[in-house]
């Protein structure tokens, strides 16, 4: 396998694909990106989920991850956050290999709602964001030796700053549990911001949002990301909400990673290649993007000679 | 975080409190912090008695020179799953001379002794004096013996804790034994005379003891009159022989414990009685709670003569 | 006649207050209050913990296990509040393990908490019945032995109390993290699922505690209410354990001293006094609640 060109495809491939779907010249080039795929692959139950994957998300950037079900979106994130091991290849996080725990990210996992029941303040669920993760209990007279006291305060400033910032103050005081999906998901957020991450990861998070509520969630982390130049990687299914915000989409469908804007790749020809049938795409006056043919939960062979290229 | 430091203040001091209290416990505290002295005030020796039946010979044998009081006393209690009082504990606590059952009877009295440690104060554990227990019958009164062994040994803590009236305590030992407890060993020498080796049957183990020293034939299976005596499931097999034995009037007299009936327990009288064999009531505790011991043991034993001649003829 | 030590650890105050002297004259009094006073100290933030977690269920279903482990120490001939506390601890491990991978970890379904509870009952039964031995020994776990606190067991209660609030304190942050917020706060690098294990093994040292207050059936009187009645009034989670404590404090000291002048049981008491500032407290917030709605309903009426 020595000699083989950086890009080559199977016989009826990822090539074409390739060719229509990758940007027409890189953010940044000056600038080191944030994260870094090389050559990553996964492997789930023994067999490769995504493999040989090479993506570069640059500062600032604002990136979609679509793809069916099962296709391993949500393993790209938490590949990132070192919660899924590699099985080829390696990441790169702001200069560093990928380890647990780093509060360089923020991230929103899938799925997360609370029981009514559950009796905790959005304001107390952002601060664990900040300082969950230390042991032991503040001690007032030690805390003051070393100037803890203003820690303690910084700290609640710093909870407070980001609360405003999602626009959640009327509610942060209240029982998490009572608060509508729209309004935790923004305190979640909030949550996820509190540590000043230069990368956001957000797995589905208008999901079982209404419509007026994924836009302004989609709203909201545009501007977080434009404002404070958060690099954002957000998995989605329908992509209309966000549409307007991206940069570029990363598509990731039996196997295979590619990535272009969302003009590049979101073709017919492109999409219907990738997931191996009829793809059609309907435009509407309003500019919205209707996707229809795409199949859900689709289970793909593994090709023998290695798919998934995707060289950007 | 305030708060929590000054519960964590209150805890400090809380464990500082315990660690004293612990410290300063050893021989010379008193239990009582009013000021009444382990003699109460008209110098009677304060006597605690778990069980009245031991209350009861305790009682005698003090006479006027101690107060005697027992904690069971409700023929209807069930000592078995007694839950000692607050009172109690008092009780315990402001006793001089404290007598309990022992052999697994009565654990709960251990307890309150352990959490008022008194200084000068006597205990009387009849397992320990006779060799039982926990595990082994624990129905000690019911043995002829180890009362004669609990009457000296009382005595003998009387004398020690009040040397002053030694000479009365004795006088008082010598009346109930040869005057007190006459007619009980009367009836237990003639019943043995008379039906030694009649095979007579019992629903609790509280009997055992005494069918040995009567000399009776004691046939039912021991695992359903522990079952009972415990208040756990009786053994189909051992139900079965107990049903047998009686059904087939293999037993001439059926003795049954009235302050320990259970469904089994019901069911053998009601078929002992079909089959015209006489049931001899008997009691855990003294009955009515007024008595002294000997009359009680004594009223059992003559109805149990009473039923060994209606069954046997003799 | 040597003074009592009750008389140097509140000198002056029988004088003073006659009923609270009196409350204090004797020893076991004086154990009984130290015991529940650490003992509530130390079930009321594990209680919080357990309601939050929505793990109130274990909470009762080891102690039912810590029951066959007092029966089976009484068999063996050795403390029941050690093998209470021994088999309750080897329990909470188990159920931890049964609970399986939820992403909740260590919140073990009812099915599986259910099965353990009801085999270690019939195990306790058992080996009562393998002792011989009357059941009076393990009966009075049932419904509490605070009147029956020994010098010994007030060291080893003040110590098991000492270690478990230390650890509580230690681990507090992130086990409240990993218990609203388990996929953060893993992948933030919170060892969730050894927390599960930690916080299981704490409940098994409250439960061994609060069992000799108020007994094995009456756990939850300690352990949740006074928990779940903090967490109806605040949200915020300083406060609700602070409150917590507060509660659990003040009906153990109702339910003793209360207890001291009555014929009938601590437990009794202790549970009703928590029962009943759980009913006010819910009534109270729901007649509030209806009041903070009705004001809108009627302002959105006026204007439609």
């Amino acid at each position: 396998m020595a000699d083989r060109p950086i890009r080559v495809a199977p016989p009826a491939g990822p090539e074409d694909l390739a060719a229509g779907c990758r940007p027409a010249a890189a953010h940044h080039p000056a600038t080191a990106p944030v994260v870094t795929f090389e050559h990553a692959g996964v492997s789930l139950g023994g067999r490769a989920l995504w493999s040989d994957v090479d993506l570069r998300i640059w500062p600032g950037e604002f990136v979609a991850i679509l793809g069916p079900n099962g296709a391993g979106k949500s393993t790209l994130l938490k590949a990132i956050l070192g919660l899924v091991p590699l099985s080829t290849g390696r990441i790169v996080l702001m200069g560093e290999s990928v380890l647990r725990g780093s509060p360089t990210i923020g991230y929103l996992p899938q799925r997360r709602s609370f029981d009514v029941d559950t009796r905790i303040r959005g304001r107390d669920l952002v601060e664990l964001g900040l300082n969950g993760t230390r042991w032991g209990l503040p001690i007032p007279g030690v805390r003051r030796l070393w100037g803890g006291a203003a820690t303690a305060r910084d700290e609640a400033r710093r909870v407070a700053e980001v609360i405003d910032l999602v626009d959640a103050a009327p509610y942060a005081d209240r029982a998490i549990g009572e608060l509508s999906g729209g309004e935790q998901q923004r305190l979640l957020i909030a949550q996820a911001l509190v540590t000043r991450p230069r990368l956001l990861l957000l797995d589905e998070p208008l999901d079982g949002l209404d419509l007026n509520s994924q836009h302004a969630v989609s709203a909201l982390i545009h501007r977080i990301s434009d404002e404070f130049g958060v690099a954002v990687l957000l998995v989605a299914h329908d992509v209309n909400a966000i549409l307007p915000y991206l940069d570029r989409v990363v598509y990731i469908a039996r196997g295979q990673v590619v990535t272009g804007t969302p003009e590049e790749c979101m073709t017919e020809e492109t999409l219907s290649r990738l997931y191996d049938t009829p793809i059609e795409i309907l435009h509407t006056r309003d500019g919205r993007i209707v996707v229809v043919g795409q199949p859900e939960g689709v289970a793909y062979h593994h090709h023998a000679d290695g798919a998934g290229h995707g060289a950007f | 975080m305030k708060r929590l430091w000054r519960l964590g203040g209150i805890l400090a001091v809380t464990l500082v409190l315990a660690a004293c209290g612990g410290a300063m416990t050893g021989p010379g505290t008193t239990g009582a912090g009013t000021g009444a002295s382990p003699a109460a005030a008209d110098g009677r020796l304060q006597v605690v008695a778990a069980e009245n039946f031991w209350g009861s010979i305790a009682a005698q044998l003090g006479g006027d020179k101690v107060q005697v009081t027992s904690l069971i006393v409700n023929p209807n209690t069930d000592p078995h799953s007694y839950e000692p009082t607050p009172a109690d504990a008092r009780t315990v606590a402001d006793a001089r001379y404290v007598i309990l059952n022992g052999a697994g009877y009565d654990p709960w009295v251990q307890k309150l002794l352990d959490a008022n440690p008194v200084g000068g104060r006597r205990a009387l554990n009849v397992g320990d004096l006779v060799g039982k227990k926990a595990g082994d019958n624990p129905h000690l009164w019911y043995n002829p013996d180890y009362v004669d062994q609990v009457v000296a040994r009382i005595t003998a803590d009387y004398q020690a804790l009040d040397p002053a009236d030694a000479a009365y305590f004795a006088q008082q030992q010598t009346q109930f034994t040869t005057s007190g407890l006459k007619d009980y060993h009367d009836l237990l020498s003639t019943i043995r005379q008379q039906y030694a080796g009649t095979p007579v049957g019992s629903t609790e183990s509280i009997f055992v003891y005494m069918a040995g020293a009567l000399g009776l034939n004691l046939t039912t299976p021991p695992g359903f009159m522990n079952a009972v005596s415990q208040g756990t499931d009786t053994p189909a097999a051992d139900k079965a022989t107990f049903d047998r034995q009686v059904t087939q009037k293999q037993i001439d007299v059926l003795i049954l414990n009235r302050q320990n009936a259970t469904p089994d327990t019901d069911a053998v009288k009601s078929e002992a009685q079909a089959q015209g064999i006489p049931v001899v009531n008997i009691t855990e505790t003294l009955d009515p709670a007024n008595v002294t011991f000997q009359a009680w043991q004594a009223g059992q034993l003559t109805a149990l003569k009473q039923a060994l001649a209606q069954a046997t003829g003799k | 006649m040597v003074p009592s030590s009750t008389a140097i650890v509140v000198p002056g105050l029988s004088a003073r207050l006659p009923l609270l002297g009196d409350l204090f004259a004797y020893h076991f009094m004086v154990n009984a209050f130290l015991a529940g006073t650490l003992i509530a100290l130390t079930a009321a933030p594990v209680g919080y913990f357990l309601v939050l977690r929505g793990q109130s269920f274990v909470g009762h279903a080891l102690s039912h296990v810590g029951f066959a482990g007092a029966a089976a120490a009484v068999l063996l001939g050795i403390s029941p509040v050690l093998g209470l506390l021994a088999v309750g601890v080897v329990g909470a491990l188990g159920i931890g393990t049964l609970g399986g991978s939820s992403p909740r970890l260590g919140i073990a379904n009812d099915i599986a908490v259910g099965t353990v509870l009801a085999f270690s009952l019939s195990l306790g039964l058992f080996f009562i019945r393998l002792s011989s031995s009357y059941a009076a020994n393990v009966y009075g776990f049932l419904f509490g032995t605070i009147l029956g606190i020994s010098d010994q067991s007030l060291r080893l209660i003040a110590v098991l109390s000492a270690v478990t609030l230390v650890l509580i304190g230690l681990v507090a942050r992130p086990l409240l993290f990993a218990s609203v917020d388990p996929s953060v706060a893993a992948a933030r690098g919170v060892p969730v699922r050894a927390l599960s294990y930690v916080f299981l093994v704490l409940l098994a040292v409250a439960v061994a505690e609060a069992v000799q207050v108020v007994g094995v059936l009456l756990i939850f009187a300690l352990l949740v209410t006074p928990a779940a009645t903090a967490q109806q009034i605040t949200a915020r989670p300083g406060r609700a354990v602070a409150l917590a404590t507060a509660l659990a404090l003040v009906v153990t000291w109702a339910g003793l001293a209360v207890a001291y002048y009555s014929a009938y049981p601590v437990g009794f008491f202790v549970t009703t006094f928590a029962f009943g500032v759980y009913l006010l407290t819910r009534g109270a917030r729901s007649v509030w609640m209806r009041g903070r709605r009705q004001p809108s309903a009627r302002r959105v009426g006026a204007v439609g």
